[in-house]
């Protein structure tokens, strides 16, 4: 990458093939530093050193209303809990099917907060969020290569934040 | 710069220089409050830049190829929190988004590195 303003970064990789979703970014080193949670200076030539796992972790559930029935195509987010909150890829969203199944994949290994709203505010990555549906959200914490399942109570549309 | 009648925090600008027409944004810091006066005359750095190379490695033994990874680099703010609209895909390794202003956007070769 040339002629890259000066300021802090962070490195996102992205993958063009679906044949790569468990795959997630496990370090990048510059100067003998991991920069992947905290990011790193351009004001000069750098060299980064990435390195990439196959296994990712992976949260899968299902969507269920306050009677425990299915709740078909909640929107699901897994947001990182704490120590991987800056990184840009430790969001995820995606849409539960008709049965109000959900999965995502190929996460940083830490704590996650799921949650599942029939109607996803905007403000979901600003940082008051978690504190306001913390709560109303599962806790999960996945290590490399696992894959956990929980059960999570949709949000209604109507709720507001506590 | 002119501005008036309203009180806020100027930190980003987008500047054009003159040299070479090109479109930047720049981060300011500290940030200009903008009271009721104009502002004028204000002198502007841009921090250096600089070139990002380097290399891919799997952290097991085993193949990949390269050519179906991109990277992008996301400006961070001062809170830590990056600056570029929602990331948001169904694995961690999604297709990257195109993104404007100060990101940067590269795909990766095979091709060895140092």
């Amino acid at each position: 990458m040339k002629n890259v303003p000066g300021g802090a970064y962070q490195l996102l990789v992205g993958a063009q093939s679906d044949s790569l979703r468990d795959y997630y970014t496990k370090s990048v080193r510059t100067g003998g530093k991991n920069v992947v949670d905290s990011g790193f200076a351009v004001n000069g030539d750098l060299y980064l050193d990435v390195v990439i796992s196959a296994k990712g972790a992976g949260i899968e559930g299902n969507v269920v209303d306050s009677k425990g029935k299915p709740v078909r195509y909640a929107t699901v987010a897994v947001v990182a809990n704490s120590e991987h909150r800056a990184r840009p890829d430790s969001y995820q969203q995606s849409p539960a099917d008709e049965r109000g199944h959900f999965a995502a994949r190929g996460l940083t290994p830490g704590s996650y907060v799921v949650l599942a709203f029939e109607e996803l505010p905007e403000d979901v990555r600003q940082p008051e969020f978690l504190k306001s549906y913390k709560v109303k959200g599962e806790k999960v914490e996945v290590e490399e290569g696992t894959r956990k399942s929980v059960t999570v109570k949709v949000i209604p549309a109507e709720t507001e934040a506590p | 710069m002119c501005a008036n009648s309203m009180v806020s925090k100027i930190k980003k600008l987008k500047i054009t220089l003159d040299t070479a027409g090109v479109v930047r944004e720049v981060r300011l810091n500290p940030p200009i409050q903008v009271d009721k006066a104009d502002l004028e005359g204000i002198p502007l750095q841009p921090e250096p830049g600089g070139q990002i190379h380097g290399k891919f490695r799997l952290d097991t033994e085993g193949k990949l190829d390269w050519t179906q990874l991109t990277v992008s680099l996301l400006p961070v703010e001062e809170n830590g929190e990056n600056g570029s609209e929602p990331l948001f895909g169904a694995g961690g390794m999604v297709a990257a988004p195109v993104f404007s202003g100060r990101n940067s956007h590269s795909a990766v070769s095979n091709e060895p590195s140092r």
